[in-house]
């Protein structure tokens, strides 16, 4: 009895251990997915997100940029058409001074990702939603930020928000509604770890 | 009209003017009199304004680690003797290494640039590089308020030993430098129509030319700095009103865009919010796009909120500027239409935007080092959360008590 006890208190340690990470660590919610190179980083927007995760993932040093794990800022058809990419990870941002400096309106932007989003799920290429700036919210919902979020969430496998993007539980409702598992990270700086673990080499 | 009538007229008109009619003519040369001599001194007192604000000197305790003083006139001599030179503190280690300019005062109505740039030059110690800073890099917008806008022409900083006092300049050259202004002003060499008052505007005027007109001239002149000095990285520190979308933001050339991006995530997570704008490839003449195309610097724009510009702020009045606090603005707030949060009760303090940039330089230069080793600077200074614990002042040296030679005024 005495020592079934232990092994219990044991197996409760372990268990604690093993989901510290995804518990009380930077990193909480649901479950990591793994995806093997190479994958394709682009954004939702105009704004600087992409680059950013492109960035922090770079500073994981287990892919590398151009040969396991490539950017684009707006891929079109034949670009994720040209690798066997496992996933197209979607960072939502917009700016007024990148939508502005790029020459379009929001509506060109929501109809270039309807477009992207649409030929993603002819080729079944699976979409991760990223959301690393806290700013890039709004209680509006006609502003640019939660048009690219209606626009691209619903059609993703796997969402990735930063906490303080998510204080009004925008995405535990995206989560619900359409069934995707949400994991939250502590700040930006927290993809890289993320990273390390959801974007692997192949076996 | 007949010939007797006509006669009549003229006789009329030519006559003496009766006692009555010379009493009233007499009344208003009187009366003529007295206005133009309240009109004089009114014009004294303002012109006194005036000339106060356009010969007014800052004053400034410099860290024991200077090791030269340039101006700008040294790169482009036209402007020695005129409004445009201005000095900038180098700062060198002697150990090889990497060099950083920090610009204050492009804007001279954003004032937590120039007093940040200040309070670096006071309490700057460097190990490695060199460090060079400006604090005031349109000088000549430093004379002048922005005409129309009546706000104070300086405020105060209490320190423990007294009061420093900062001008509160206007936003483009002063129009006794650089006039008339034209209709249109096409910028050089993009040949990008601009906004016509913005040629005077050093952040539009980048990379400038030694042919044009003063405020290209200054530009040209820092981008020589820039050039020949090998400046690695040039911060250029600036203010926003909160309603403008562009403010708690760094906004980076392409090529300083890591680095940027580093910062604005590292700040974010560990001591204020930061956000990240590249820097549009499209839009002409500002410091974040041209010093990065007419030169091998990395280059990087800083904004910090200045609730003292916004347009819809009551009275501009030296407590708005040092506060940040204003009832009008706190219902724009309220209501999500600022870029920045907003709270009546504690607004945007000199003290909490001056080490924003502060932290925000420092930052840069930590990731520039990651990035480029060969480049790398050590340099210390006061951070973001000592200048909200003691405040500016407590930063600020007496210089009724300082080694004289390290005493300048800017």
């Amino acid at each position: 009895m005495k020592k079934a006890k232990l092994l219990c208190a044991a197996l409760a340690a372990v268990t604690l251990l093993t989901n510290a990470a995804t518990t009380f660590g930077a990193i909480s919610g649901d479950e990591l997915k793994t995806y093997e190179a190479p994958f394709l980083i682009t954004n939702a927007g105009q704004g600087p997100g992409g680059k950013m995760a492109r960035l922090l993932v770079s500073q994981a040093k287990t892919v590398e940029l151009d040969k396991d794990y490539f950017y684009n800022a707006e891929p079109v058809e034949a670009d994720l058409d040209e690798r066997d990419y496992s996933v197209l990870v979607v960072v939502i941002g917009s700016t007024d001074k990148g939508l502005g400096a790029s020459g379009i309106t929001i509506e060109d932007e929501l109809a270039r990702l309807e477009k992207m989003v649409k030929h993603c799920q002819e080729i079944e290429l699976p979409m991760v939603g990223v959301l690393l700036e806290k700013d890039k919210r709004s209680e509006i919902k006609t502003n640019a930020n939660e048009r690219c979020i209606d626009a691209i969430c619903p059609y993703c496998e796997w969402m990735i928000v930063v906490a303080d993007g998510n204080t009004d539980g925008r995405f535990d409702a995206l989560k619900e509604e359409y069934d995707i598992p949400l994991t939250i990270i502590d700040n930006a700086m927290d993809f890289t770890a993320l990273a390390k673990d959801a974007f692997v080499l192949p076996q | 009209m007949s010939e007797e009538n006509t006669k009549t007229i003229i006789e009329t008109e030519t006559a003496a003017p009766s006692p009555k009619k010379k009493k009233r003519i007499e009344s208003n040369w009187i009366t003529k009199s007295i206005c133009l001599i309240v009109a004089l001194a009114l014009a004294a007192v303002a012109g006194k304004s005036f000339y106060d604000q356009r010969h007014f000197k800052e004053t400034v305790v410099s860290a024991p680690g200077l090791t030269e003083i340039k101006y700008l006139s040294d790169y482009v001599p036209a402007l020695k003797g005129t409004y445009g030179d201005t000095p900038i503190f180098v700062y060198d280690s002697g150990v090889e290494g990497g060099s950083v300019l920090y610009c204050g005062g492009t804007h001279p109505y954003e004032p937590a640039t120039s007093l940040s740039a200040y309070i670096m030059m006071e309490n700057i110690e460097v190990t490695k590089g060199k460090v060079y800073i400006m604090p005031q890099a349109n000088y000549s917008g430093t004379t002048l308020g922005i005409m129309g806008n009546a706000y104070p022409k300086d405020f105060d900083i209490e320190t423990e030993w007294g009061k420093a006092t900062y001008k509160i300049g206007d936003r483009t050259s002063n129009p006794l430098d650089q006039w008339p202004d034209n209709f249109t002003y096409i910028h050089y060499p993009s040949k990008q129509s601009q906004a016509y008052n913005d040629l005077r505007n050093l952040n539009r005027c980048f990379p400038g030319r030694l042919d044009g007109t003063f405020t290209e001239r200054v530009a040209y002149a820092i981008m020589e700095l820039i050039r020949n000095e090998n400046i690695d990285m040039a911060i250029d520190s600036h203010e926003a009103s909160i309603m403008y979308p562009v403010v708690g933001v760094y906004v980076a050339h392409n090529d300083a865009m890591d680095i940027a991006m580093m910062a604005a995530m590292d700040l974010t997570s560990t001591t204020f919010d930061m956000k990240i704008e590249q820097s549009p490839g499209s839009l002409k003449g500002f410091s974040h796009r041209e010093w990065g195309d007419y030169s091998d610097t990395l280059a990087v724009l800083m904004e910090t909120p200045e609730p003292f510009i916004d347009r819809i702020v009551g009275p501009m009045t030296r407590d708005l500027m040092l506060t940040g606090q204003d009832l009008f603005l706190s219902f724009a707030g309220k209501k999500g239409l600022t870029y920045v949060p907003y709270e009546l009760e504690t607004g945007w303090p000199m003290e909490v935007r001056v080490g924003r940039h502060l932290s925000s330089a420092e930052r840069l230069i930590y990731y520039m080092n990651m990035f480029f080793p060969e480049k790398e600077v050590q340099a210390t200074w006061p951070g973001y959360n000592e200048l909200v614990e003691k405040g500016c002042g407590a930063f600020l040296h007496n210089p009724e008590e300082a080694d004289p030679e390290l005493v300048f005024k800017v």
